[in-house]
């Protein structure tokens, strides 16, 4: 099937005013003083891999000219140096815009004051329909356990972008590309007053079924010495100190941080046994974790049998290089 | 204060369960609870409302939706507005967010202006955590989202909240009205009484229905932005892979596990 705009291609004409067919995307908006900036180079080498398919330019929307040089390496062709991402970009009339997913709220902003549609926490690979120019997209619902698949069909497309969803990219120092400096524009106008720091404490400890991250102890610790790493990486992890029946037998922990039939369920993001040799109760307690890492010296614990990562040694000696690791 | 809380009603996470091999969602009983962030969200407006406020709780959907409103009723909110519609059950974030505006507007219309409109943080269920920022740049109000906290300033004109920027904690203000979400777990939201579940189910609940024609909300107003393609799901856990490589790897890889949700 031809129609005229195939014919127009055919006689050299543009079908487009240039611009209004590349992907943009926004590494900013400026993060408070004191953080360091988001690196967004995996989604630029992102934009760029689906420039190429589509055949495009990939603009950066970037703070300052050292990113911008920055960006020039990872695929960006030309790089706008704004104080006001959301309004500059409402201006230039983008078909494809990316965020970093800690923007979401900057893009959200973005998508409704642009009537597009926006993919929030969208997971990685992005694909775009040459035909249709659909952009797709994942985004995982009830934390993970399956994955939407999303199409954006506005004609504006806007995504927010989970950095860890995509692959590692090293930068191409023989790309260069143009500044456009718009011409100093306002930062957005500021709604909010920083009012300094705060000192915040949850109200409530939540209750060790709650927690998203556990390091639980086990009798292969050996003593006392042993226990204690495990509650130093729990505090570098930021995870709550458990354990399994026969570390409460020692007194290590109490009732409420027992692990097991008798004690508690758990489903954790992450769960660490550390020396947990892993009976029946104990790895029924644990069916709803979503990653499990154990560490054991027997390499026919049962506690493997339930583990995503087995790590074969001394856990007391594996826990001491872990937190020299994690210094 | 009058307060707005948005709620969802989501599929409760116990009643089904996912078979990455089948590649298939077993859904076991049609159970459906108050999106959990959203349950914060309104314990929040119940304790901000003072003694002249009013909470609202206000939500998008048909049967689930309504039952989440009376719970929200039977916890202690003022009133309920339901947009009782079944397109708006599985609408994306630009739809939701034009609905809940056209809403916002019909209640300033009848009986006061929000001042302060709250929801949950996250959507268990959907692509939803964008209909407050949404709504907020639809309204030119100010916005914070993944709020810990939130009091009225001490002028009682404004709004303070903590939220985490970058590792540490920040108290930032603004000028009612606003939106705000409300982090997950910030709070723990209180339990009906038993006359509030017998009140909210009663004839008498104070629960509106309205129908998108009240809301002068047109099938354009509900054409989708996003399209839905089907499920993928997470490759199939392989157990008891040993692992052999340096200490510092692996805690890489545990700064990683621990940091996704």
């Amino acid at each position: 099937m031809m129609d005229l705009s195939d014919l127009s291609a055919l006689l050299g004409e543009e079908l487009k005013a240039a611009g209004h067919t590349d992907i943009w995307v926004v590494t900013g908006p400026q993060p408070p003083s004191g953080a360091k900036q988001v690196d967004a180079s995996g989604l630029l080498a992102e934009a760029r891999r689906l420039a190429d398919n589509i055949g495009c330019y990939v603009h950066a929307v970037v703070v300052d000219t050292t990113a911008a040089s920055e960006a020039f390496t990872f695929g960006a062709d030309r790089a706008h140096v704004v104080a006001d991402p959301v309004t500059y970009l409402l201006g230039q009339q983008p078909e494809f815009v990316f965020f970093t997913a800690e923007h979401g709220a900057a893009a959200a902003e973005f998508a409704q004051r642009g009537s597009a549609g926006l993919i929030d926490q969208a997971i990685g690979p992005l694909g775009i329909d040459p035909e249709t120019r659909a952009l797709s997209a994942r985004r995982a619902v009830y934390r993970g356990d399956y994955l939407l698949d999303l199409a954006v069909i506005t004609p504006l497309k806007v995504a927010a972008v989970r950095l860890d969803s995509l692959a590692p990219t090293m930068p191409d120092d023989t790309h260069t590309g143009e500044i456009v400096a718009s011409g100093e524009d306002e930062p957005a106008v500021q709604l909010w007053h920083d009012l300094g720091q705060a000192s915040y404490r949850p109200a409530a400890q939540p209750p060790l079924w709650k927690a998203n991250v556990i390091v639980a102890a086990g009798r292969g610790l050996v003593d006392e010495d042993g226990f204690h790493r495990a509650k130093q990486l729990a505090t570098r992890l930021g995870a709550e100190i458990a354990g399994d029946r026969s570390v409460r037998g020692r007194g290590w922990i109490d009732e409420a941080r027992e692990i097991g039939v008798t004690g508690q369920e758990v489903s954790p993001t992450l769960y660490v046994a550390a020396g947990v040799l892993g009976d029946t109760v104990h790895n029924a307690a644990i069916a709803g974790a979503r990653n499990v890492v154990a560490i054991h010296i027997r390499a026919d614990a049962p506690i493997f049998a339930t583990a995503d990562i087995a790590v074969v040694g001394e856990p007391k000696q594996v826990l001491a290089e872990l937190l020299d690791a994690l210094a | 204060m009058n307060i707005v809380v948005l709620l969802r009603a989501v599929r409760d996470p116990r009643s089904f369960s996912v078979n990455r091999k089948a590649q298939k969602i077993f859904i076991n009983r049609e159970t459906f609870m108050i999106n959990p962030s959203d349950r914060n969200a309104l314990e929040v407006a119940l304790r901000l409302r003072g003694e002249t406020g009013r909470v609202t709780a206000i939500a998008a959907g048909l049967d689930v939706a309504e039952d989440a409103l009376r719970q929200a009723l039977a916890a202690g909110a003022d009133r309920a507005i339901l947009i009782a519609d079944h397109h708006l059950q599985h609408a994306d974030g630009a739809v939701v967010a034009r609905a809940f505006m056209r809403l916002l507007d019909h209640i300033g219309s009848h009986g006061g202006p929000a001042e302060l409109v709250l929801l949950g943080a996250e959507a268990l269920d959907a692509d939803l955590a964008q209909v407050g920022p949404r709504l907020a740049a639809g309204l030119s109000w100010p916005f914070a989202g993944d709020c810990l906290a939130i009091e009225p300033t001490d002028k009682q004109d404004g709004i303070q909240v903590v939220v985490k920027q970058a590792g540490d904690f920040r108290r930032l203000a603004a000028d009612l009205p606003a939106v705000l979400s409300v982090a997950r777990d910030s709070n723990r939201p209180r339990y009906a009484t038993a006359a509030g579940v017998i009140n909210a189910y009663s004839g008498d609940a104070n629960l509106e229905r309205l129908d998108c024609a009240a809301l002068s909300f047109t099938d354009e107003d509900l054409s989708p932005t996003i399209e839905a393609r089907g499920h993928t799901f997470p490759p199939e856990r392989e157990y008891g892979r040993r692992f052999d490589g340096t200490a510092a790897e692996l805690a890489a890889q545990l700064k990683r596990m621990a940091a996704s949700q």
